[in-house]
């Protein structure tokens, strides 16, 4: 049984088509890249799995469970993390304040136990020196791992990457890329990577999807889908990484 | 303790001040400052869904009237002690804070339409009470002056009131310091910062955000309830107004919003400026302008050079 099961995903605003008739399946432990140019409809998609938006049509199975429409924290505290893309996401509150609020996504944590699961979290990321410092205080690598510490934090079986290495120098994006790895393939974590940087999703993902204008065009390896005549039409135009 | 020595400084500074004025005999003085501590109250309790959780309302002169009013009519009708009737006034406000906010949260309200949203809960109180006979419509209610009677919250000397207002005051403030930091407080500052990252840091937002209400509600109707009792009578107009909404955010604002101290600075500092503008400016009417405009140009500076509150000055990146 897959991990996390999108099944024929339908979403139109107005006459706008932003996601149509997509499926696709996350084993667990795979990390599978979600690929396409922009305005194709990779955020919607994003956006329907945890729920921030309420799909027209199809379902989100997770873990066996019917998720769709359900309302964001609660898909978090059923195991799905996500990152953001947005610069500064809390600013007002420490590395450690940040992550420790994700720990309590875990059940029934006390206050010692969120603090010592967040203090893991983030030394896997490396931001240890940094535990005390405002977020609105680190660099744009720092502030991506923040994200993933949070993400880690909360005991996740997935985790929803949303281009984690934008900005970032190719040494940084080494470091995320084994990070990812590491999670995979140590403790089992299943990503879904939306990612502009193809070179990063080629290094990264086991298998990629293409979607263009809302609709799934291409599946399989990521150099494979790389190479097909209709994901490079999806891209003429388009720099790769 | 690492950190914390500007915090004992300052507890300890305003404690001495409070206690100096107690002795003082001035019956000026003390009244003075049982006004400033109350503001400060007042201002706290703001600060608990405004600077911890960033529901901006101005709303909150409801929970004052509510626990103003349902204090004296108790006592009134019934003889039931405020000390008593301050918990029913607490029980109505936050029931109605939580559905007022609930509804008006939910539907999306936010920034200004949440500020009109909830000042107008507050008029349509205002308008309901101007009509209520039982309630004595415009006029409002008075307590009748008696001597000593403790449990009617009645002192015969004005330092009792000091010493009460500053209690309620430390309890503002220490609730607020013990859930900072802990979970709801967390949750709170989290959603504050942002509402989709912390949903999907599996918060349930709206829930965060109308306890942080009960809570403001909570501690806004007590303080009511002991404006009543220290000015011996309630009114309408007097409570529910647009001055008096604006007083339980602006010590907060200039103070530091999101600081546990914050309203207790803003209130002492704009206190003191006032006060000295009053003297700068003489006492006649004509001058009253004056001080007015001293007032309001303090405020306009420190919105302008201190956006944070003047609590910032203490240190640049002090965690909310």
């Amino acid at each position: 049984m897959a991990l996390l099961s999108v099944e024929s995903l339908r979403k139109s605003f107005g006459g706008v088509h932003a996601t149509r008739d997509i499926s696709f399946e996350v084993q667990k432990g795979q990390i599978v890249g979600v690929i396409g140019p922009n305005g194709a409809g990779k955020t919607t998609l994003f956006n329907l799995i945890t729920g921030f938006i309420r799909p027209d049509g199809g379902r989100v199975v997770f873990g066996g469970r019917d998720i769709t429409g359900l309302r964001p924290d609660h898909v978090a505290r059923l195991g799905i993390a996500r990152t953001f893309q947005i610069a500064e996401p809390m600013n007002g509150l420490t590395v450690q304040e940040s992550v420790r609020v994700n720990s309590y996504a875990r059940e029934g944590l006390a206050r010692r136990a969120a603090d010592e699961v967040a203090r893991e979290a983030v030394e896997r990321v490396g931001l240890t020196a940094k535990r005390h410092v405002l977020s609105s205080g680190l660099t744009a690598a720092e502030r991506h791992r923040l994200e993933f510490a949070k993400a880690l934090a909360s005991a996740p079986r997935i985790i929803l990457l949303d281009e984690i290495a934008a900005g970032l120098w190719p040494e940084e994006q080494n470091e995320i890329a084994r990070l990812i790895g590491e999670c995979a393939d140590r403790d089992g974590i299943a990503f879904l990577i939306v990612e502009h940087k193809l070179a990063f999703m080629i290094a990264v993902a086991h298998s990629a999807i293409v979607v263009n204008f809302g609709e799934k065009i291409a599946e399989g390896s990521p150099s494979q889908v790389l190479s097909q005549p209709s994901v490079i039409q999806a891209y003429l135009g388009s720099e790769v990484a | 303790m690492r950190g914390r020595w500007p915090h004992i400084l300052f507890v300890a500074a305003i404690s001495a001040a409070v206690i100096a004025v107690y002795f003082s005999g001035s019956s000026r003085w003390i009244q003075l400052v049982t006004t400033v501590l109350w503001f400060a109250a007042i201002g706290a309790a703001w600060n608990i869904q405004a600077g911890f959780a960033g529901v901006l309302g101005l709303g909150n002169t409801f929970f004052l009237a509510v626990g103003a009013y349902s204090s004296i009519y108790l006592y009134n009708r019934f003889g039931l002690s405020p000390w008593l009737g301050m918990w029913v006034g607490a029980a109505i406000s936050v029931a109605i804070g939580c559905a007022v906010a609930y509804v008006c949260l939910r539907a999306g309200l936010r920034g200004i339409t949440y500020v009109f949203a909830t000042f107008a809960s507050s008029q349509i109180l205002l308008f309901w009470l101007l009509d209520q006979r039982w309630l004595g419509g415009a006029g409002g209610i008075r307590l009748e002056q008696i001597d000593h009677d403790p449990w009617a919250f009645r002192f015969g000397s004005d330092r009792a009131y000091l010493v009460i207002a500053a209690i309620l005051l430390a309890c503002t403030l220490l609730f607020m310091a013990s859930i900072r930091d802990r979970k709801w407080g967390l949750f709170m500052r989290a959603v504050r910062e942002n509402e989709k990252s912390a949903a999907m840091s599996g918060i349930s937002v709206l829930d965060i955000q109308v306890l942080a209400v009960a809570c403001s509600a909570l501690f806004t109707s007590i303080a009511g309830t002991f404006y009543a009792q220290f000015q011996m009578s309630v009114s309408p107009t007097a409570l529910l107004s647009l001055h008096m909404a604006l007083n339980t955010m602006i010590f907060t604002v200039v103070g530091g919003i999101g600081f546990v101290f914050g309203p207790v600075v803003g209130a002492f500092v704009l206190t003191a400026v006032s006060e000295i503008a009053l003297h700068l400016s003489g006492s006649g009417t004509d001058f009253a302008a004056v001080r007015l405009l001293i007032y309001g140009a303090c405020i306009i500076a420190i919105a302008l050079f201190l956006p944070s509150g003047l609590v910032s000055l203490a240190g640049r990146g002090r965690r909310q």
